[in-house]
């Protein structure tokens, strides 16, 4: 028995072991690169023409097979049968399923917001507390960036099962400005004045019209809501701009903003 | 006619044009060109429509500098008048109808740009401004659509009728109602960046009498349009009256399926 070790590690450490480990270090390597080089090359074929989402996924599916055929070469390689070893791997798979509930259902959530497009690579996305512009998105999870810079990996599951609000999905969007006038203002010149500071704001679109509305009469004066609409990629040249123009404008007309009034309380006595 | 208007500028030295509400500033220094442009206020000083050196008037202290690398020792700087680098939509005060299985013909003004370049070569472009200040606004619906300047004037049949404002380019609009129904609309939608620029040769500036390419509307249906550049061979015709200046910036599509710019979505003002 003790002489048989030295025996069989002879023949593991033999001249023809060592070929065979030699020659799969090198189709692991190369296909490895190829796979790499194929998937760099076909992104770069399609960059104009395909949106960053589809290269993405292009680049996913062809790295994701490629390393599927090279580990079923290199198996081969190695001289495994593989009918037995997918046999086996899918009763290991069964297994490992119900391990792995959580990935599994990622997995396949992940293929569900592919399929369903509701956000892709670049948008801007509200996931509960959470907003930014989609980095990835991958088997497991989507990362996101942060308006100040951290990065947010959503396990795809939640996604699915969450409210996602795309910001960025139509090339224009409407900003509210809402606030309250006094009772006794002149809504007519609140509406001129609005209108002026659109009109006045290079980042406004004159279509669709500025929106003006008279949303109640609330407990400390008219709520109005002054919606303009402005190019997506604009959104904070366009908040900034006209919240500051509103103000001033308002000022200047004179028209006053209504807040609640201040309750001195004495303490009693 | 010189096609261009060029000057040689003294290197320092700050030099000042205007043309419709635009002023421009610029300095050649070394191995750089700086420069500055804004509009002026149209109700306190009209535009003009040739463009002229203005001397001593000194750039604005809020207005920066834009700073061009240029170690050529070239110290010319031309002016070349532009079309728009997207779509217009020239808006008008009241609307107009276009009969069932009927033709119109409409004029409208379209703004002008100067496109300014370092030497003899147009291609040497530093920057490119608007003669008068541009609006934009969406075209479409909230969904799909293009952005586009928004010009306000008034769309008529008439040529003689039509008052081009300062620095503008008259565009020939012909629509095609090959409809059932009338065609009603208030506004055009003009593909500016792929028209062609012409100039009248017997303007007396680089700036007067400039013509653009026509644009074809054809409406097929209620609110089903589709827009076009019109064959150039019309203008080719008139060689004798007109010379190119631009060339488009977007190559018009001439395939059948993509041609001009089609919305079949239900727009809300057309």
């Amino acid at each position: 028995m003790h002489l048989l070790i030295p025996e069989e590690l002879l023949r593991l450490f033999s001249l023809d072991s060592a070929l065979v480990l030699a020659r799969i270090v090198i189709v692991l390597v190369v296909s490895l690169l190829l796979v790499k080089l194929v998937a760099f090359f076909t992104v770069q074929l399609f960059k104009k023409r395909f949106s960053q989402q589809s290269l993405m996924i292009l680049k996913k599916g062809i790295t994701y097979s490629g390393v599927t055929i090279v580990w079923m070469i290199v198996l081969a390689q190695l001289g495994l049968n593989l009918t037995a070893l997918l046999g086996a791997a899918g009763i290991v798979g069964i297994a490992v399923g119900f391990a792995a509930q959580t990935s599994v259902s990622n997995v396949i959530s992940g293929v569900f917001l592919i399929s369903e497009k509701s956000f892709a690579v670049g948008d801007v996305i509200r996931v509960g507390g959470f907003a930014g512009v989609v980095l990835t998105i991958d088997l497991l999870s989507v990362k996101i960036r942060t308006f100040d810079n951290q990065y947010i990996r959503l396990p795809n599951e939640m996604l699915i099962k969450t409210e996602v609000t795309n910001v960025t999905r139509f090339p224009i969007r409407r900003l509210n400005v809402e606030f309250v006038v006094r009772y006794g203002t002149d809504l007519s010149r609140v509406k001129e004045t609005l209108l002026n500071v659109a009109r006045a704001n290079s980042n406004c679109l004159d279509e669709p019209e500025p929106l003006f509305v008279i949303n109640t009469f609330g407990r400390f004066g008219v709520e109005i809501m002054f919606g303009i609409w402005f190019v997506k990629e604009d959104f904070l040249a366009v908040k900034n701009s006209i919240m500051q123009g509103v103000h001033s404008a308002l000022s200047e007309a004179g028209i006053e903003f209504a807040v609640p009034p201040a309750v001195h309380f004495d303490g009693g006595g | 006619m010189e096609m261009n208007a060029r000057w040689e500028l003294k290197p320092g030295q700050t030099y000042h044009w205007t043309l419709g509400v635009l002023s421009v500033w610029i300095c050649r220094v070394d191995g750089e060109w700086l420069y500055a442009w804004n509009h002026r206020d149209e109700d306190a000083e009209p535009p003009v429509d040739r463009l002229s050196l203005v001397p001593d008037t000194p750039k604005p202290d809020d207005l920066p500098w834009t700073r061009v690398i240029a170690p050529d020792a070239d110290h010319g700087v031309g002016f070349a008048p532009r079309l728009a680098d997207r779509a217009v939509v020239i808006k008008g005060d009241e609307y107009i109808t276009v009969l069932p299985r009927s033709n119109a013909e409409l004029f409208a003004p379209l703004p002008v740009w100067v496109a300014v370049f370092s030497g003899a070569s147009p291609e040497r472009v530093l920057f490119e401004a608007p003669t008068q200040p541009l609006h934009r606004r969406w075209f479409g619906n909230s969904m799909q659509g293009s952005l586009c300047y928004s010009v306000f004037a008034r769309l008529t049949s008439d040529r003689v009728e039509l008052e081009l404002p300062p620095v503008s380019a008259l565009c020939t609009i012909r629509i095609r109602n090959q409809s059932s129904v009338p065609f009603r609309t208030d506004s055009v939608f003009l593909q500016a960046n792929e028209f062609k620029l012409y100039r009248r040769r017997d303007a007396d500036n680089p700036f007067a009498g400039l013509v653009s390419s026509s644009e074809v509307i054809t409406v097929t249906g209620d609110n089903e349009l589709s827009f076009s550049v019109a064959s150039e061979r019309a203008k080719q015709q008139q060689r004798a009256e007109v010379e190119l200046v631009a060339d488009w910036r977007k190559r018009p599509d001439d395939s059948w399926w993509k041609r001009g710019y089609v919305l079949f979505q239900r727009i809300s003002n057309y």
